[in-house]
């Protein structure tokens, strides 16, 4: 026999579970335009009917329906959807930490404009041509000197700004480190919370968006993997390791090493290994800062190396008006002391290695001439040494070619007095020195006795840097080398002081038969203004304007190939984010036509109460018993 | 069917309005500033070639002043020489009415004092500079006088005339460069210009069992020969009759030593490489610490005099009122002179000319390159204001749209 009040409890059921889908409808409401939030829905499921079979069982026919109650209240999620943007928000994270640092280079390298390196370049070129025209006068010779300073400067400037980028791009990384740090430790107390909520059997649908939204923060910085297979143990993955694990968040550390210049890397706080990243703004901003900016540095120091290399050359030997010779223009502070390139590279107060720079044959060569010679060239590469054969048909220029094409970190080029000219480029390793001629071996007659610069043949008539005084192996003596920078060429320039005392000192001419040159004689001011179509090897590049064609160009392929990265990625991402929002946004005018449908709801349930209340007061009052 | 959440229409909105924005403001600014590589990203090729175009105007910039300088420079040189060539032409002028066999002794001993001052004014524009201040016809030795004067007493003239004019200059060494590699040649020396004999220097040392001792070198006309060990007069001779020097040189069969002979009118310079003495040795020249001609050696026959030795020659024949000599030698040195100032003039015309046609295609080429740097770096305005105009259209109709359809929701038509 069922209750007298039955009704009531039932219509209690009713209103009870409409107010709290009521009060549902207003919590997506009002958190429409909350970051992270999925909508919430309440499940509304019919109460245990009764009566259950057993032994107290009613003889009545059943069963009969106890109204409604509260299931559950559920975000509406999808969790496929919700893994590929964590994928995807990497790459987004790496292109738009990197578009802006790209987009500071481009500016940098604008050398469209007048006041670029490659202007000043230009005109320093142009005031000696001035000077060869008058080549007994002061005035132009203040004219190479100041714009000597003035490149010089913009080249400076140019490395600061470089430097200055490379500096932030770090000071980002420490950063970006310890913002990964905290969000792994806010997600796993996270964990915990959920851990806890989960126990009583509740949905903690809140906490999960707060869990969610941090996972996609943390997904922008580093690529991670998420494994939620285990309800009790949420999982972070991160270059092939856990980095949060349920109520565990590990952390990173920040180590400097030796040879980094002074840049840190990132290693697991636990096992102190290193920790290489796919994707994400920290990996964007590590390729920034050891690969882009830092190719840029060893471009421009690749420039002045070989531009001051080529001048001083030049200027070495040419004559000022006052009669003095032998003057370098430009002079770089921290050279290679020792004269023979010594220098003790672990520090240990011995010299152990040989830093040369360039090295000159002792023979003129002719481009076109036929040496008729066979063997195999051997010299220091990125990887290993690289090997250069040539045949008895080659002539010189194609011998040159293939040395310039080998890959080798070695350039080669007949110099003004056609002797042959091998120069260190910047080295691809860490480990490596840059503008250092690390090997050079002929098995065969042409780098010694036909171009003179070595000394002997085969193994053991090699050059090698590992070891002191290695320019003993070279044909020429100390005057056939010069020695190699230890610091950026590009920052640390500065055009001769001696010639600063004394502006006279500026060569303009070439002196005849061992005389000094005559006054009027402008063949050393022309000689170092030809340098600038010559093809001179800059680097891999043959002339001034092929390198900073190139530079140019390159940085524009840069910036263009990043500003359509990032705008595919965030397309994709935009994409993504929409399907997601189709999901678990809140929707007004759903949410309104729910609280309308609640409202009824409630409404009825009410007017239930009261139409069961008026039955039982007919029952009590009016029955007169 | 796709459910819309609240927040999408908004958020598309603003992703689009920005994409907008942003294309507005790069075409605004691409017009404004007139570059249409406003970041290098815009168009990266175009920033490199523009960059190549960039530095190749600055020096077509230069090579068009090179050429203006190198065609002041031919301007100038080209007067003096004229001026020159007016004098000695009065010169022949008064010999020829010397020697016409009317006059007596004493008359062209008159015509001879008008020479003398004829030719200290031949000297006077032979030390010439140029407007810059540096002599004309030294080479490059830019603060030489290049003829000195020897003063002496001549038979029938006096005391201090000018009996002998000596070169000091240098070679012609000063050249500009009027495009990558391509040099003009600016001087004419003054061992060129005034020089009226071909000349002939010939050894008096037997020289048939010589031989070069160490590899060394020997200039001639400041051209570098190279003699190696063991080279004998015969390789010498060979050797420089292979160079570049104007001169022809042969085994003399009288003297049996070297001898040499200028293939035009011009002084013959020669020098030997410091610590060697290789043309001392031959008998050619004197050893002295000044390699500056004249320099031969005493013994040597040297014949072969410049503008100045044919007008000396001839005064003192006036002097001496000697009319054959006058008549025939004396104006014949003069004709040589003449001659020889004419090649030159034509030389130097036709590298003026050939700098005046190289100035007018820098001009030519500079426009085009100009016209190329502008297409790589420039804005196309009709491109730019179209583009402008296309995308405020769908920037206007994206904010009409906007303004319509987000604020609507179901709770404008509850009541």
């Amino acid at each position: 026999m069922t209750s007298t009040f039955q009704g009531i409890e039932m219509g209690k059921r009713a209103v009870v579970a409409h107010q709290q889908a009521i009060t549902t409808a207003g919590h997506n409401l009002s958190n429409m335009n909350t970051e992270g939030y999925s909508r919430q829905r309440v499940d509304f499921a019919a109460f245990e009917p009764i009566y259950v079979p057993g032994l107290e069982r009613e003889e009545t026919p059943g069963q009969i329906g106890q109204g409604v109650v509260i299931e559950r209240i559920m975000r509406l999620r999808n969790q496929l959807l919700d893994e590929q943007i964590v994928a995807q928000a990497s790459k987004l994270g790496y292109w738009e930490a990197r578009d802006p640092y790209v987009s500071l280079m481009e500016a940098l390298y604008n050398e469209v404009g007048d006041n670029s390196v490659r202007g000043n370049l230009d005109k320093f070129w142009d005031a000696w041509e001035e000077l060869a025209n008058n080549p007994a006068d002061t005035p132009p010779r203040t004219a190479v000197i100041e714009r000597g300073k003035t490149l010089v400067d913009s080249i400076a400037n140019h490395f600061q700004r470089l430097k200055g980028m490379q500096d932030m791009v770090e000071k980002d990384i420490v950063m970006s480190v310890s913002r990964v740090n905290d969000l792994s430790s806010q997600i796993a107390d996270l964990n915990k919370q959920i851990q806890k909520v989960r126990a009583l059997g509740d949905h903690p649908n809140d906490l999960m968006d707060r869990r969610d939204l941090l996972v996609d923060k943390l997904s922008k910085i580093i690529d991670v993997t998420v494994d939620r297979r285990d309800p009790d143990e949420f999982m972070v993955h991160t270059a092939g390791m856990i980095l949060v694990q349920g109520g565990i968040g590990r952390q990173f550390n920040l180590d400097k090493r030796l040879g980094d210049e002074g840049y840190s890397r990132v290693f697991w706080a636990e096992t102190g290994q290193e920790i290489n990243f796919r994707d994400g703004s920290l990996k964007a901003l590590f390729d920034l800062r050891d690969i882009t900016i830092e190719s840029e540095i060893q471009s421009l120091d690749t420039l002045t190396m070989n531009f001051i290399d080529l001048v001083n050359e030049v200027h070495r030997e040419g004559y000022g008006i006052n009669g003095v010779t032998g003057l370098d223009f430009f002079v770089e502070r921290p050279f290679v002391p020792n004269v023979n390139g010594n220098y003790d590279r672990s520090g240990d107060g011995e010299f152990d290695s040989t830093y040369l720079f360039r090295m000159n044959g002792t023979n003129a060569l002719e481009l076109n001439a036929q040496p008729g010679l066979e063997g195999t060239i051997s010299f220091s590469g990125p990887d290993g040494n690289v090997e250069v054969n040539y045949y008895a048909t080659d002539t010189v220029g194609e011998i040159i070619a293939r040395i310039n094409n080998s890959g080798a970190e070695v350039t080669a080029r007949l110099n003004r007095d056609g002797m042959l000219s091998l120069k260190g480029t910047p080295a691809a390793g860490w480990e490596n020195p840059d503008f250092v001629i690390r090997h050079v071996e002929d098995s065969g007659f042409f780098l010694e006795g036909y171009a003179g610069l070595l000394a002997g043949r085969g193994p053991d008539g090699a050059y090698d840097w590992g070891g002191p005084d290695a320019g003993a192996a070279l044909n020429g003596g100390t005057a056939s080398f010069s020695v190699a920078p230890v610091a950026h060429p590009s920052g640390w320039i500065e055009v001769n002081p001696a010639l600063l005392r004394d502006v006279s000192s500026v060569a303009s001419g070439f002196g005849k038969n061992g005389r000094t040159a005559n006054p009027g004689n402008g063949e050393a001011a022309m000689a170092v203004s030809n340098i600038r179509y010559s093809k001179v090897m800059v680097g891999k590049d043959k002339t001034f304007d092929d390198y900073f064609a190139e530079t140019v160009g390159y940085i524009g392929e840069l910036g263009r190939q990043s500003r359509e990265e990032l705008d595919t990625h965030e397309e994709k991402m935009k994409d993504l984010i929409e399907r997601r929002q189709s999901v678990a946004g809140v929707n007004v005018n759903e949410e309104l036509a729910d609280l309308l449908r609640f409202q009824h709801g409630y409404n009825a349930a009410a007017r239930f109460i009261t139409t069961v209340n008026s039955m039982l007061d007919t029952l009590i009052n009016r029955m007169g018993v | 069917m796709k459910r819309i959440s609240s927040d999408m229409p908004a958020a598309d909105i603003q992703y689009r309005l920005r994409r907008h924005e942003e294309k507005l403001s790069k075409v605004q600014s691409q017009i404004g500033g007139n570059t249409r590589i406003r970041e290098l990203r815009d168009d990266p090729m175009a920033a490199a070639h523009a960059v190549r175009f960039a530095s190749y105007l600055a020096r077509l910039d230069r090579y068009e002043k090179n050429t203006q300088f190198a065609m002041e420079h031919y301007n100038t040189m080209d007067s003096y020489l004229q001026e020159f060539t007016g004098i000695l032409q009065r010169v022949r002028e008064l010999a020829v009415n010397g020697a016409n066999g009317t006059n007596g002794p004493e008359e062209l001993k008159y015509v001879g004092i008008e020479v003398n001052e004829l030719l200290k004014e031949m000297v006077a524009i032979a030390n010439k500079t140029g407007p810059d201040g540096k002599q004309m016809f030294a080479g490059d030795k830019a603060f030489t006088e290049p003829f000195r004067i020897v003063e002496g007493s001549v038979e029938g003239g006096g005391e201090s005339m000018v009996v002998r004019v000596e070169y000091r200059g240098a070679g012609a060494n000063r050249s500009t460069q009027i495009s990558d590699g391509t040099y003009t040649t600016l001087d004419i020396g003054g061992g060129e210009a005034f020089w009226a004999e071909k000349m002939n220097i010939v050894s008096r040392f037997d020289a048939v069992n010589y031989r070069v001792t160490e590899n060394s070198s020997i200039f001639v006309d400041d051209v570098e020969i190279k003699l190696s060990r063991g080279d004998t007069l015969h390789t010498i001779v060979a050797k420089i009759n292979d160079s570049t020097a104007p001169v022809k040189a042969y085994v003399d069969p009288e003297t049996r030593g070297l001898a040499l002979n200028g293939t035009n009118a011009h002084l013959i310079r020669l020098e030997d490489q410091q610590g060697f003495s290789t043309l001392r040795d031959l008998g050619l020249i004197k050893p002295t610490g000044d390699p500056a001609a004249p320099n031969w050696h005493e013994t040597a026959l040297v014949s072969g005099g410049s503008a100045f030795d044919m007008v000396i020659r001839l005064r003192d024949a006036l002097f001496r009122g000697d009319q054959d000599f006058t008549g025939s030698q004396g104006i014949g040195g003069v004709d040589l002179a003449l001659s020889n100032i004419a090649n030159r003039l034509t030389v130097e015309g036709s590298r003026h000319e050939r700098s005046r046609m190289t100035w007018a295609r820098i001009g030519a080429e500079k426009e085009t390159a100009a016209s190329s740097l502008a297409r790589e770096e420039s804005v196309d305005y009709i491109r730019a204001a179209t583009d402008l105009a296309n995308i405020d259209f769908a920037y206007k109709a994206a904010l009409q749209t906007a303004a319509k359809i987000i604020p609507t929701t179901l709770l404008d038509f509850l009541r």
